[in-house]
């Protein structure tokens, strides 16, 4: 699918709604407003639209000078980019769009381990008045499901602002890849990509990173979307050899509701996704320790992204997709400006 | 450690398989459930799964504590010494005293019986058929009667005959029921495999005084432990009782005709030693009754009334009362006369004790024979008088006016039993004559209980007619054959004692100023023995007249060591003589009636009866007499005694036990010291007391169980509901119900953390 026609209808839709009665954009941004989009293009192309309409300052200005195109104005857009010509000339407000002088590749990387293939919220739930499961059957809503949506999205922002990306998911290696380009096609390749379902496997990062450092050459941006179930000397490992090639990371952690509260009470045995065997215990008793240990884990997994002068943020299956997406677009726009002035 | 519901218990320790069998069934059955971070879940689990196995098997066993505790509980565990086995079947030796006590009515008009009934009857419902579990009946009311031994696993029809039990006259035979008790517990045990077999011996009896006494002597009734015994609680307080203690006519064979005899009767009005303390006053009644099969009075007018009053301390009261005139009612055959307490100002609260009969006989004149050789010719004056005439003239002093007393002249060598048949009395003036057939006869004849008088011959020599006495009576007699004369007469002695069933006892009055006049020549030497009783003696000591009763006979021989002769001794010539003879024959034939004297709890021997009975009746009753068949005797009244022919031989009066009518209490020390002595050879007696006066019935339900051994049940149910509320405790806290969910989730947990 051609992300132009859609994005076409998709802003005439938004912006006659913003003439009417502005509607609540973060709406877009719940998952069940995704899932009942049914495609990734639909979906990322709300979610894009829906964290810049939410936002006052758009991440267009002033990254570049040179003109390239107008465009609708939106609702958040800066005025100062507000087309006054056009304006006075058709009555219709337009924002003027420079053309990018320096590009920022993104490659994002999803998490495809055993471990995301989990989740607790129903798909029915979650995509509203949408499918009751998903095209392979499921019925729950899992944190795969919830990375590929962010990172469609992510993707989708990046190839509308011309910049090049990529898309690598992995497991134990990587089981899908698709180059970094900002051709047309890219689009599509990564969409098609994102449609993989996941392996039982655990998670192999630091092979995945290498693997991913091959074939980048220049400076990108790693966006990591995975629950990071892993050890995390493994990930010290692989985020030392992306600092030492100069690349910027912002990780994104996936987690489910049920993770992170614990609220089990049945006493039914517990079976490891990623080969850890069964485990016969009373969930209520174990809460506090696994909350603790769960804890401790993101606390170094912070800690240790912090250290390297990475963000590392959470998020849950049951969260919309705007402050992920924003803060990816807030850390782009400092590193362009970080890598303008330095 | 045994068990009162053995069964139930089984059931309960099944159940603690319960939790095992859940515990293992959730470990099996549960499908796994999918998650994905179960690196921290076994990372948590490593941290704890040593305290928290270690809870959950805590956790299982208090589980398992608590069903086991609430079974124990449901089983009723008894605990102490002596345990038996706690399955096996149990048996209960019920011993009711339907003595005359258990009449005593409380203040609901109901008897101690009644209560003992009810007590009885709740032991009996403890029991389980189904467990074997079995019961005998002994009714301890002499003589005891073991109604249902050895024990029987028909509860029902033990109930029924305890419905059905009566109250006896007579006092309890504890010896004879303790006895049946402790046979039917060794029948119980053989019976049953060695130690599976409890046994409690249940004593259902107020333990009044007139019902148990320190003579008797009970038989040992545990055996190494393997009996318990309970009893109800004795008695607190007397009930109160007065009772005809006894009746006894002064002449009980009555002369009818001229010279009638003495109409008087002596009643003894007995009270409680509890109320004996004050002065208190009874009206007696005196009644004649017809022998018949029906208690038909012979009408008011023949009812004679006397006060009798208790002075303070007295136990009992004597009255003499006087019979109407007999010849108005008939003249010959037997009476009764019955006496009753009327009223009295004394709590009276036994009734069958109130009456007592006595019988008398009715005869037109006494005949006597007196056997002497006979002499012909004239007798023209006193100096002529041989001994029989003196003897005739005694007998009947006024020759042309009847005095009740027929004298016939036998001779020595014509003393058949026919003749014998015909006399009330034989007076023997020449025993040297008797040859030893007639010495037999004669024996027989005391043996029915008609009176002998023997005096020596007067002729001098050599006495060898003694030994032939002696040998047809069967009793040592220690006569001299030799004449003692003593350097000076001897007169006879004025002051001896006259015991009340001496024959002489109605002369009592007079016999010290007759006697001091007679003089004593000559005499033969007579030692006193146990079956000789002297009753005149000379101032010297030596007996004159003395009573010997032989062995198995009821009537007595009075025996003359002087001759009556005025050779031997001033006796038949002066004024003592007349009312000396006559008293000797009129009391002594009151033996000979045909009415026999029983008390209730004795049994009808053959020894009682009359020699021919072979069955004693009374209304559509009967019951058959023989040599080892004597029937019990338990309540007051008479019978008919009659031979093969069903021809009468005469009445069998049952008189209730005046011992046994004293209610006075014995406290629950006394009794079990009572029964300790009985125990003496197996050590002190634990006995389990059961319902005490005014207690119900109902709280006996433990009265099977052995020794002071109580159910546990009640604080088992307590540690049950004590560790029930650990479990609950530890189960929270084991399963972090409080602590789990109150942890924070870890997204509130960062937000803490980015705040810090």
């Amino acid at each position: 699918m051609d992300a132009a026609p859609a994005e076409q209808r998709s802003t005439s839709s938004a912006a006659s709604s913003a003439d009417a009665k502005q509607p609540d954009a973060s709406l877009y941004l719940h998952p069940q407003t995704l899932a009942r989009l049914g495609s990734f293009e639909l979906r990322a192309k709300m979610i894009v639209e829906g964290v810049m309409s939410g936002m006052h300052r758009s991440p267009y200005r002033g990254v570049s000078v040179e003109f390239a195109q107008h465009r609708a104005y939106s609702p958040g857009d800066d005025l100062r980019h507000l087309d006054w010509k056009v304006y006075a000339k058709t009555d219709k407000l337009q924002v003027k769009q420079y053309q990018q002088e320096t590009n920022l590749d993104l490659v994002v990387l999803v998490d495809s381990s055993g471990s995301m293939n989990y989740g607790t919220r129903s798909f029915e739930s979650a995509s509203g008045e949408g499918a009751k499961q998903s095209l392979d059957g499921r019925t729950n809503w899992t944190k795969f499901d919830h990375a590929t949506a962010l990172a469609a999205a992510l993707s989708y922002v990046t190839l509308r602002q011309g910049d090049r990306s990529g898309l690598v998911v992995f497991a134990d290696e990587i089981r899908a890849m698709v180059g970094r380009s900002s051709s047309r096609g890219t689009w599509r390749q990564i969409v098609g990509a994102l449609s993989t379902e996941t392996v039982d496997a655990p998670t192999d990062f630091p092979r995945a990173i290498d693997q991913v450092l091959g074939s980048i050459t220049n400076r990108a941006m790693l966006v990591v979307i995975s629950d990071f179930f892993t050890d995390l000397d493994a990930v010290r490992t692989a985020l030392a050899r992306v600092k030492h090639r100069g690349h910027d990371v912002i990780a994104f952690q996936i987690l489910d509701r049920s993770e992170t509260d614990f609220a089990f009470a049945d006493a039914a045995p517990f079976e490891g996704l990623e080969g850890e065997g069964t485990l016969r215990v009373d969930p209520r008793a174990l809460r506090a320790g696994y909350l603790d240990a769960i804890s401790e884990h993101n606390r170094k997994l912070d800690k240790l992204f912090r250290s390297f002068g990475f963000d590392v943020q959470q998020f849950g299956t049951h969260d919309w997709l705007g402050p992920p997406l924003a803060a990816y677009v807030a850390r782009r726009n400092a590193l362009l400006k970080r890598s303008k002035h330095g | 450690m045994s068990f009162l519901n053995p069964i139930l218990l089984g059931a309960g320790l099944a159940a603690v398989a319960i939790p095992i069998l859940i515990h293992i069934l959730m470990r099996r059955r549960r499908k796994p459930m999918k998650f994905a971070a179960m690196r921290f879940l076994i990372e948590a689990y490593k941290k704890q799964r040593r305290r928290m196995q270690l809870e959950q098997l805590i956790l299982l066993a208090l589980r398992c504590l608590l069903i086991a505790l609430a079974a124990l509980a449901i089983g009723r565990p008894l605990l102490g010494e002596g345990a038996l086995g706690g399955a096996g079947p149990r048996t209960v030796v019920l011993v009711l005293d339907n003595s005359l006590t258990s009449r005593v009515a409380t203040a609901d008009g109901s008897t101690e019986l009644d209560r003992s009934k009810a007590v009885a009857a709740t032991v009996l419902d403890s029991l389980d058929v189904g467990r074997g579990d079995r019961a005998a009946l002994i009714l301890a009311g002499g003589p005891a009667d073991p109604v249902v031994t050895p024990a029987s696993t028909d509860l029902a029809a033990v109930g029924r005959l305890i419905t059905n039990a009566q109250p006896t006259d007579s006092r309890a035979n504890w010896p004879e029921a303790i006895a049946a008790a402790t046979a039917a517990v060794e029948g119980a045990t053989t019976q049953d495999d060695a130690g599976a077999t409890r046994a409690t011996v249940v004593l259902l009896s107020g333990f009044r005084s007139g019902s148990i006494t320190d003579a008797d002597s009970l038989a040992a009734l545990a055996q190494d432990g393997a009996v318990s015994l309970s009893a109800i609680t004795p008695a607190g307080a007397a009930a109160g009782n007065a009772w005809i203690q006894l009746v006894e006519p002064v002449r009980r064979v009555q002369i009818t005709g001229p010279g009638a005899s003495v109409r008087q009767v002596r009643v003894v009005v007995g009270r409680d030693e509890g109320s004996s303390a004050a002065a208190a006053t009874a009206t007696v009644t005196l009644r004649l009754r017809e022998p018949g099969e029906t208690e038909t009075p012979t009408g008011d007018a023949r009812v004679t009334r006397a006060r009798v009053s208790f002075e303070p301390g007295d136990r009992v009261a004597a009255v003499t009362l006087a019979l109407p005139r007999l010849d108005e009612i008939r003249r010959d055959g037997a009476l009764l006369v019955e006496a009753a307490v009327e009223s009295t100002d004394l709590q009276n609260t036994i009734t069958a004790d109130d009456t007592q009969l006595a019988a008398i006989e009715l005869k037109r004149e006494l005949r006597v024979g007196v056997v002497a050789r006979a002499r012909f010719g004239r007798r023209v004056g006193v100096n002529d008088f041989e001994p029989a005439d003196w003897v005739r003239a005694a007998l009947r002093p006024t020759p042309e006016l009847s005095a009740g007393i027929e004298p016939v002249d036998l001779d020595p060598a014509s003393l058949d039993a026919p003749r014998l048949a015909q006399l009330d009395a034989v007076v023997v003036l020449r025993p040297d004559l008797v040859n030893a057939g007639s010495w037999a006869r004669l024996a027989t004849f005391v043996r029915a209980g008609k009176p002998l008088i023997i005096a020596p011959p007067a002729a001098k020599g050599a006495n060898t007619w003694p030994d032939a006495l002696a040998e047809a009576i069967d009793t040592d007699l220690a006569v001299a054959r030799d004449i003692t004369e003593p350097p000076a007469p001897e007169r006879l002695a004025t002051e001896f004692t006259i015991e009340d069933s001496s024959p002489l006892a109605l002369l009592q009055g007079e016999l010290p100023a007759l006697a001091g006049a007679v003089r004593v020549f000559q005499r033969l030497d007579l030692d006193s023995s146990e079956s000789v009783r002297p009753l005149l003696v000379t101032e010297t000591g030596s007996p004159i007249a003395a009573q010997i009763t032989p062995p198995s006979s009821r009537g007595t021989i009075t025996l003359f060591t002087t001759a009556i002769d005025p050779t031997w001794s001033e006796l038949a010539a002066k004024p003592l003589f007349v009312p000396l003879m006559q008293e000797l024959v009129r009391s002594g034939v009151g033996a000979s009636t045909s009415a026999r004297a029983a008390t209730a709890g004795d049994r009808a021997s053959t020894t009682l009866l009359p020699p021919r009975t072979t069955e004693i009746v009374r209304g559509q009753r009967s019951q058959r007499v023989a040599p080892g068949v004597t029937p019990p005797l338990r309540t007051a009244g008479w019978w008919r005694a009659v031979d093969e022919e069903s021809r009468d031989q005469g009445l069998l009066l049952v008189r209730h036990d005046p011992q046994a009518s004293e209610t006075a209490p014995n406290d629950r020390d006394l009794v079990t010291a009572w029964l300790t002595g009985a125990e003496a050879q197996t050590g002190p007696v634990a006995v389990r007391w059961l319902a005490a006066e005014g207690e119900p019935a109902e709280n006996t339900q433990a009265a099977v169980d052995t020794n002071d051994r109580t159910p546990w049940d009640m604080p088992l149910l307590a540690l049950a509901l004590a560790v029930g509320l650990a479990e609950l405790i530890l189960a929270r806290y084991a399963s972090h119900a409080l602590k789990g969910t109150s942890a924070t989730p870890i997204q509130d947990r960062a937000r803490e953390a980015a705040r810090a």
